[in-house]
């Protein structure tokens, strides 16, 4: 209706596509009324989606930075999560961004590369690796171990046993907590299956899961040797305005919105421990 | 230099009242809620106080519209609230109500600049009044606050006659109606603004900058007495809705005829809601909570602005039903830098 200069006013966009991946998480494509991308955007960056009166909040980006489309995958946890859940394809959606520091993807080449995600953790982490494998001469080996709770919660299977396992110098490593439901592969948590997986290699870590995997993961890493620069993870918290200005997301007097989410290690161990 | 008596005060608030939307302190009767209101027939002002409620909201409303959202008849736009403008005018605000915008402004103008916020800081024309009179609960000169000299123009109330100098090129605009009552003078008001000075030194509340702390984050952060200071707040969120400072939002949607309105209101970090998420809550007890207001103010925004996030207004003394306020965390974050160092 009128240009828009306020960075908490959301432009007007449409879902075009909605991908079920797993009971409870499903990826929304999403495009402005024109069809184009509604904004660039860098890997793990993050943007706001909401609905009039149902509610707005905080996701991240899960397509590469090249895509003509934003992705979001989003699990069903809560009131306005709930509702996205039921979106319909063609159904307007307001969105803004982009928010966050990303992953320094250029700070990355010619780096081998680990990716470590549990459950819907692999959401900023598919920005990453896609953004990667865009540009596959720059980067070294990639190694991608990924955990879920059973074989169905697996998100992006396309990818994990498709598009990411054929790609050049990569390696696949999927886990899942419980066996069964079809599933042959390995069982077993993350951060036992890094140890297996990772003895006498140190590439760049990108970590990205539930609280309770990434500490465990970060606790196997520092054993292994990892240096605290080289491993980058995001962090999560309530977010409204998105740009370091409603007063919520802090940690220490880092804003999450801005100042993060990707953070290092190093960076992290900074923080008082209320993440 | 303008002096007027103090009987012609009325005068030159209505002469500005004629040009400008005026807001001046009032209190309508002994108990009720003092706080800048429109000018109006002048009745009720209050200037021989700091009010109950600061000058925060006239620049940072509790609530505002930020956005409407067309939704109805197949319809879906998004039309972004238009500021207002125009110059308004504050009379008798408070040297410490003004590093409190002063300190509003390093969160909302810098880049991305709050617009709205930004509009109204430019529309307002702030006059002081100096607060010769502390309350037992001021702290101000702690932070480095002058309660004699501030704003656009500042005002100076002597025996019989007020004194208004003007300190910034937005203060300019009310010459005319400074000229319309005033009579220009070279009169000396130092002596006046020392007398002040020296009262303010004497602040019951008796804390100095050398009292902050200084510590380590960390340390700080670990302190055990955060259990005891804690231990009485009711979680309330008196002391952020009447706090200078504070500048916490939260965004939500109301309905209206043909869609929805978005807002922002002010919200408080002292309420568990405040970063309740579904996936988890970071600040599980009120102890959190409470930790994470006189950390931010005393720490966290020091360390990102470079001053400290409270101005001694001594609201969340005087207001906290709990007496869980700034001067005791002050005095214990003090006490721990002396048994460290």
């Amino acid at each position: 209706m009128n240009a828009i200069h306020d960075p908490l006013v959301p432009q007007v966009c449409v879902i075009r596509e909605i991908i079920t991946e797993t009971p409870d998480v499903k990826t929304f494509h999403i495009t402005a009324e024109n069809g184009e991308k509604p904004f660039d955007h860098l890997p793990g960056q993050c943007a706001m989606l909401s609905i009039p009166c149902e509610g707005e909040a905080m996701f991240s980006i899960t397509s590469p930075m090249d895509s003509d489309r934003l992705e979001f995958s989003v699990k069903r946890c809560g009131s306005f999560t709930n509702r996205l859940h039921d979106a319909a394809p063609g159904e307007k959606i307001l969105v803004r961004g982009p928010y966050g520091r990303p992953f320094p993807v250029s700070d990355f080449e010619n780096e081998d590369l680990l990716f470590i995600a549990g459950g819907i953790g692999l959401a900023p982490v598919r920005s990453v690796i896609d953004s990667c494998l865009d540009r596959r001469e720059k980067y070294g080996k990639i190694r991608i171990i990924y955990g879920a709770r059973s074989y169905p919660d697996l998100v992006f299977k396309d990818s994990l046993f498709g598009k990411w396992k054929e790609a050049d110098n990569t390696e696949v490593f999927v886990t899942v907590d419980r066996g069964g439901d079809g599933w042959s592969g390995h069982v077993g948590f993350v951060p036992q299956y890094v140890s297996e997986v990772c003895n006498d290699c140190k590439p760049v870590v990108i970590l990205c899961g539930p609280p309770v995997m990434i500490k465990f993961t970060l606790a196997e890493l520092t054993k292994l040797g990892f240096e605290k620069y080289r491993v980058y993870t995001t962090l999560e918290m309530k977010m409204k305005c998105g740009i370091g200005k409603c007063g919520r997301c802090n940690i220490g007097s880092k804003y999450v919105c801005r100042d993060g989410p990707v953070f290092r290690l190093d960076e992290l161990e900074e923080l008082p421990d209320e993440y | 230099m303008y002096k007027c008596s103090k009987e012609s005060l009325g005068a030159l608030l209505s002469a500005i009242n004629e040009k400008y939307a005026l807001y001046v302190p009032k209190k309508h009767g002994e108990g009720s809620v003092s706080s800048f209101e429109a000018y109006g027939d002048g009745e009720n002002m209050y200037l021989s106080g700091i009010t109950d409620r600061g000058i925060k909201e006239l620049f940072f409303p509790q609530c505002e519209e930020i956005a409407r959202f067309v939704t109805a008849n197949g319809a879906f736009g998004v039309k972004e609230t238009a500021v207002k403008s125009g110059y308004n005018v504050i009379f008798g605000a408070r040297a410490c109500d003004i590093k409190g915008l002063q300190t509003l402004d390093l969160v909302f103008l810098a880049e991305p600049e709050d617009r709205l916020y930004k509009s109204r800081r430019e529309a307002g024309i702030v006059v002081s009044l100096s607060c010769g009179e502390p309350s037992e609960t001021c702290f101000c000169t702690c932070f480095g606050v002058d309660p004699s000299k501030s704003g656009d123009i500042a005002a100076i109330g002597t025996d019989g006659a007020y004194y208004f100098e003007i300190l910034t090129e937005k203060g300019r605009l009310l010459i005319p109606e400074l000229s319309s009552v005033c009579k220009t003078t070279d009169d000396d008001i130092e002596a006046e603004r020392d007398k002040i000075r020296a009262k303010a030194a004497l602040m019951p509340a008796a804390l100095a900058a050398k009292d902050l702390p200084d510590k380590k984050t960390d340390e700080l952060f670990d302190l055990p007495v955060w259990d005891k200071l804690s231990a009485h707040c009711l979680g309330c969120g008196t002391c952020t809705y009447l706090c200078p400072t504070c500048q916490c939002y939260d965004i939500k949607d109301s309905k209206t005829a043909d869609g929805a309105a978005r807002c922002r209101f002010w919200d408080s970090c002292m309420y568990s809601d405040f970063t309740k998420m579904s996936a988890g809550q970071p600040r599980l007890t009120q102890k959190e909570r409470y930790r994470q207001r006189f950390m931010h103010k005393l720490v966290y925004f020091k360390e990102n602005q470079g001053i400290y996030g409270c101005v001694g207004c001594g609201r969340c003394v005087r207001k906290c039903p709990a007496s869980a306020h700034m001067i005791k965390v002050i005095k214990e974050l003090g006490k721990a830098d002396e048994r460290h160092t």
